[in-house]
């Protein structure tokens, strides 16, 4: 079974240019990307037992559905069982609210701040690929 | 207090209708006191111009009976024209049930003329004065805790602990609740709250008696005669009054205060809210703007689509400026709120 990246995120700009560095680490690796966190949600649980390992790229500052409510969603789905799935919060929030807040969700491995660097990225896909 | 040697003047007031009795009283005084002065009345009518003007009397010797008037009748018109003067009946019967009720009406001592001597009348008189400069003193201090209690600018109360029956409020309660001291005295402490706040009051007496010992109760909301809910700070001390187990409360009108809080709180909410728009949205495009150089850093096969790039440079710059200028105008835009207020 494949890896896939979820990318959720109202920026179009943002989406191109991690996609265009993820495929510079790891070519070839399937990228799927959301404008928010409805439509995030709907295509997680469409490829959630097709894959091997499924790496979330979550925002937090969305319309329709952000990434608290996302992630609230997930909770209710009992996500966090799933042994394929991680979610990273990628925000251009430098607030401390927000860093303790996504670290008391048990849903969320880690939190970045944009723009993501290669360093991060790296971190990110090799902490999200299943032992 | 001890019978010390009288250096200062002793004025004495008798009023003796009996020359026999007067004389043996004066000779008494003479034995023992060095500077004396005495003014002697044979019947009340003539004392009482000498008890109106300005009486500095040390003490009042009193015969039970006098041709004009006699018996408790004229112990309360002395005691009346000398309320500052320590009075010492002198009296040729022993009747107990008159000599009980005069001294429960203040009188300093009662004393048997058959008895009377030089040292017995010495220590009488200056018991007599000392005792009453004491009880004086006591009613001084009465007056003045009595006036502090009622002309301080903020309401106080003193109510029954057991039945929180209001026994006395001053005068700064009556302006501020505008009740009546009539009407506050008919209420309990329930009366002055609204009734979704009862709850509030139960649970603050329903803890412990240690507790209550802070002076400190918390801020609750009070009612006013005329229905308006004030905010005040309660201050407490528990007080024994008039023999009853009862409390003090200070309360201090916070209302304006905490109006001042909330306008504080909310312009408090707006720099929170300029705050987060720096972090969250000022930080979207410069963010996309250090990913887009980065990129192209990074990976140069990217500089094949530089033109589209660059607009993408520039969307972002436009939209950081546009930010930019939006934060100016909210941050002025407090300012001048912050001038109205204050």
């Amino acid at each position: 079974m494949k890896d896939i990246v979820l990318i959720i995120d109202d920026d179009p700009v943002y989406q191109l240019v991690v996609k265009s560095k993820i495929g510079k680490i790891e070519p070839g690796l399937e990228i799927l990307c959301c404008e928010y966190g409805r439509l995030g949600l709907n295509k997680l649980e469409t490829i959630l037992n097709g894959y091997n390992s499924i790496i979330v790229l979550l925002d937090i500052n969305m319309p329709v559905m952000n990434g608290w409510e996302f992630l609230t969603e997930c909770e209710t789905a009992r996500l966090h069982d799933r042994q394929n799935l991680r979610i990273f919060i990628v925000s251009s929030s430098t607030d401390k609210s927000d860093v303790n807040d996504a670290g008391k969700s048990s849903l969320v491995s880690d939190y970045f701040s944009k723009p993501l660097s290669n360093t991060d990225l790296l971190r990110i896909l090799k902490n999200g690929a299943m032992q | 207090m001890s019978i010390s040697p009288e250096v200062i003047k002793t004025k004495i007031l008798i009023l003796e209708d009996n020359p026999g009795d007067m004389l043996l009283i004066e000779e008494y005084l003479l034995e023992k006191f060095e500077k004396l002065t005495i003014s002697h009345f044979s019947d009340l009518q003539s004392a009482m111009g000498a008890m109106d003007s300005g009486s500095d009397y040390s003490v009042c010797l009193l015969d039970l009976f006098l041709p004009d008037i006699g018996g408790f009748e004229l112990v309360q018109k002395v005691k009346e024209a000398c309320a500052n003067t320590p009075i010492i009946i002198l009296t040729g019967y022993a009747d107990f049930s008159l000599a009980r009720k005069c001294i429960s009406y203040g009188i300093s001592d009662i004393l048997l003329k058959d008895e009377l001597n030089s040292e017995l009348l010495h220590k009488s008189i200056l018991y007599a004065i000392d005792r009453f400069r004491f009880i004086k003193s006591l009613e001084n201090a009465k007056q003045l805790y009595h006036s502090l209690f009622n002309f301080t600018p903020q309401p106080m109360w003193i109510y029954d602990d057991t039945t929180f029956k209001i026994l006395n409020v001053n005068n700064a309660a009556i302006e501020k609740y505008g009740y009546t001291m009539d009407e506050f005295l008919s209420m309990t402490i329930y009366d002055i709250r609204p009734p979704d706040q009862i709850y509030q009051l139960e649970k603050r007496l329903s803890i412990s008696k240690e507790l209550r010992n802070e002076p400190f109760a918390g801020v609750f909301t009070h009612r006013l005669k005329n229905g308006e809910r004030i905010q005040v700070e309660i201050f407490s001390s528990e007080i024994s009054y008039e023999g009853q187990l009862s409390r003090i409360v200070l309360s201090n009108d916070v209302t304006q205060k905490l109006k001042y809080i909330n306008t504080i709180e909310e312009q408090n909410n707006k720099l929170r809210r300029i705050a987060w728009t720096q972090s969250h949205v000022v930080r979207t495009p410069l963010s996309r703007l250090i990913g887009i150089v980065d990129l192209l850093e990074e990976n140069p096969d990217e500089m094949a689509n530089l033109q589209f790039w660059l607009q993408k440079v520039k969307d972002s710059a436009v939209e950081l400026d546009q930010l930019i200028r939006t934060i100016v105008i909210e941050s002025e835009a407090l300012n001048i709120q912050n001038n109205e207020k204050l």
